[in-house]
């Protein structure tokens, strides 16, 4: 045979694509959701793996990552009261997931613990016993054909539950919802409030079904629709009291909910009382302090009046009150308990960051003298954060360098703790007694931890950055998480927090990729 | 037993029990492989953006006997690579392959065959996201049979042969654990990253080219 040459083709490339690919996740973790610290987990959202990712942490090490698989994207997480249960919104999915963090059963379309709303939601406000969850339509999400942004669903989540969800369109009055409080039990009864452009919707939570009341909020004096900014609530035997702010911050109002016979008109068996506050100048605060010893708790409002520079604390049942001129400007009011419990109150101006001031309001409400103390702070702050059962404060201020410190009403003293840089989160854990900072300083980041006893602070390289802090006191664990691909999270014993002591997950949202 | 199974059996009986003296001419061979891998397990979406790999190898053959040909080599995994996502992972292994090819004989020139590979292979996973890196590597193994036509062309001092294939690659799992992520800060203790088990398995096909000596 005579040779023969040959023109190879070494590849046969033959188009056979696709046999097993799927889109594979997107993970940039800007969509991912969280951190929440549930009980003694580490909860975010991974929306591009339809998933919740939960970390078991234990004295500032990773035991297990877990993933929980969803039916949809997660678009909101909240974390329940009871410390053991997250809740999933979903957008895309229409369903609110409730998944125990210590299980890793994923939850598809159809199971039980998904909860169907029906619409594309994005807003989800939890009753403080975690049996009532509302999903509504925050501002500017309602954004496609058919959506309808006065209508919400009611879930129950209480475990005996026979219909967990209840469908409502609340009567629009030309506005639509800001956001919704609800409020605590008063007897056996619990409402919602639903804050919408120039008027407040009160519902019945006992019976979701129930014909909502709509009280417009139109100031009394001067005419002119208000737009709610937000509500406090107290309790007074049968009455519920809200005060309900606005941006027309001149117009405070009082909402007293009471029960009634039964409306022949719509079957509502309550009603809504709508006052006025006075002694409240524009830019001024509004809250709700109780009072008196136990047996005779009154309940009283407490508002500020900048342009007098007057604090007024006045009675409810009896509409009378007490004033005490502090200072011109304050406009920023809180609530604490003092070292022997007392109640307190903390007034300031925003527009003069330097002076603050201490109320007694026992005495306050009692007419004594000196019932209010003021103290200046040695450098600017931009706010106040009292620290429970004592007489200091977390001051914040709004410097590049130094920006936090702890003031001593008591006796003006300032702990700062050097040049932390600017405060970017912020954690107070009374359990652990310590304060937790991440703080930016450059282009570096730190976990500054103090110790509230002694002030003494610890302060610990973030390798790489951080976004967000989380404390879990129950696995004496601290947290910062970066939101960088693939996601990050740092880890510190909570009572070592060093460099040595660090520890990083890095890349958890692209755990058990291949698996998914 | 028909007469393949039986050709097949007297030469492995054959190789067995009897050492040949010497290789004749003609017994050696060695060839180059130019494979494509169209994988089929879903484990490797994260892994490639259109599921083929390229699977280049290179052996050496030995035939005993008539119709059979013992095969020792090298396989390699490349083209597995995923960059568009936030992160960039690529995948590559190298296979020591062992195997034997069985020839029916239907005519000098043109033939078919039957040949499996058994082999060992270890994989690399190169992960990087945001400038930092991690790689870990996972061994496997795995049996490839396959079905060979063949054309011969006969040259002066020996024969060269060419060869197209089709068959299945079906392989064990790669765990893919251990991948720790670099950071700027050493005094940190970085916990690893398991990306979990990717399986490899998949239909092959391609072109063999082969001096026989």
């Amino acid at each position: 045979m005579r040779p023969s040459r040959f023109t190879f083709i070494l590849t046969a490339i033959l188009g056979l694509h696709g046999c097993a690919l799927s889109e594979p996740p997107d993970f940039r973790t800007a969509s991912a959701l969280g951190p929440l610290a549930i009980g003694d987990h580490l909860v975010l959202g991974d929306a591009d793996a339809n998933a919740l990712v939960i970390l078991d942490l234990a004295d500032g090490a990773l035991v297990a990552t877990r993933r929980v698989p969803l039916a949809g994207a997660p678009s909101l997480i909240v974390a329940a009261p009871n410390a053991s249960t997250a809740l999933v919104l979903s957008r895309e999915d229409r369903t609110l997931a409730i998944v125990a963090t210590d299980s890793s059963d994923s939850i598809g379309a159809g199971d039980p613990r998904s909860v169907a709303l029906g619409a594309p939601f994005e807003g989800l406000v939890l009753s403080p016993d975690g049996d009532i969850a509302i999903a509504y339509y925050p501002p500017g999400t309602a954004n496609a054909v058919f959506h309808n942004e006065n209508e919400i669903a009611v879930v129950d989540l209480a475990p005996a539950a026979p219909t967990p969800v209840t469908r409502r369109t609340l009567a629009s009055l030309g506005g639509a919802p800001l956001q919704i409080k609800i409020s605590p039990r008063v007897g056996d009864r619990r409402f919602a409030f639903v804050l919408s452009e120039e008027h407040v919707a009160v519902m019945a939570l006992d019976d979701p079904a129930m014909a909502e009341r709509s009280v417009p909020l139109v100031s009394l004096t001067t005419g002119g629709n208000r737009t709610p900014t937000g509500v406090v609530f107290a309790t007074d035997t049968a009455t519920l009291w809200a005060i309900v702010s606005t941006e027309e911050a001149n117009s405070v109002y009082a909402l007293a909910v009471v029960p009634t016979a039964i409306s022949e008109a719509d079957g509502a068996d309550f009603d809504v009382r709508l006052s006025q506050l006075a002694g409240v100048s524009p830019g001024g605060a509004a809250t709700l302090v109780a009072l008196g010893p136990t047996a005779a708790r009154a309940l009283y409002t407490l508002t500020t009046s900048p342009a007098a520079g007057t604090l007024t604390l006045t009675d409810i049942a009896t509409a009378t009150g007490k004033t005490l001129t502090v200072q011109a400007g304050v406009d920023r009011l809180l609530l604490f308990d003092g070292e022997a419990g007392a109640p307190m109150a903390l007034t300031w101006s925003s527009h003069n960051g330097y002076t603050f001031h201490v109320v007694d309001l026992d005495r306050m409400a009692a007419g004594a003298n000196k019932a209010f103390e003021s103290r200046t702070a040695r450098d600017a702050f931009s706010t106040l954060i009292p620290i429970p059962a004592t007489s200091r404060f977390i001051a914040l201020h709004a410097s590049e360098d130094e920006g936090v410190s702890v003031i001593d009403a008591t006796s003006s003293r300032v702990t700062g703790f050097g040049r932390t840089g600017h405060v970017v989160a912020l954690q107070l854990s009374q359990e652990l007694d310590r304060l937790f900072l991440l703080t930016r300083l450059g282009f570096d980041d730190f976990l500054v931890s103090v110790d509230l006893a002694s002030l003494h602070p610890e302060v610990a390289r973030v390798p790489d950055g951080a976004d967000a802090l989380a404390v879990l006191p129950g696995v004496t664990t601290v947290s910062a998480v970066s939101y960088r691909e693939g996601g990050r999270v740092t880890l510190w014993p909570a009572f070592a927090t060093a460099d040595d002591t660090t520890r990083v997950v890095s890349g958890f949202l692209l755990d058990r990729l291949f698996n998914r | 037993m028909n007469d393949s199974t039986l050709a097949l059996a007297l030469a492995l009986a054959l190789a067995l029990a009897h050492t040949p003296a010497h290789a004749k001419a003609g017994d050696l061979e060695l060839s180059l492989t130019s494979e494509a891998l169209a994988l089929v397990s879903g484990t490797v979406s994260a892994t490639t953006d259109d599921s083929i790999a390229f699977t280049p190898g290179l052996r050496i053959g030995w035939s005993p006997v008539d119709d059979l040909t013992l095969l020792l080599g090298w396989r390699d995994i490349t083209a597995l690579s995923r960059a568009d996502r936030g992160y960039t992972l690529d995948t590559s292994g190298d296979a020591l392959v062992v195997g034997a090819r069985y020839s029916l004989g239907l005519d000098p020139v043109v033939d078919l065959h039957f040949e499996v590979d058994l082999e060992a292979l270890h994989t690399d996973f190169d992960l990087a996201i945001a400038g930092t890196t991690a790689t870990t590597s996972a061994w496997g193994f795995g049996v490839v049979p396959k079905l060979v036509a063949s054309a011969k062309a006969d040259v002066d001092l020996f024969d060269i042969d060419f060869r197209l294939f089709v068959g299945f690659a079906a392989r064990t799992n790669h765990h893919a654990d251990g991948l720790r992520l670099s950071l700027e800060a050493p005094a940190s203790q970085v916990s690893p990253l398991d990306l979990g088990s990717l399986n490899l398995s998949g239909v092959v096909f391609g072109a063999n080219l082969a001096v026989i000596f």
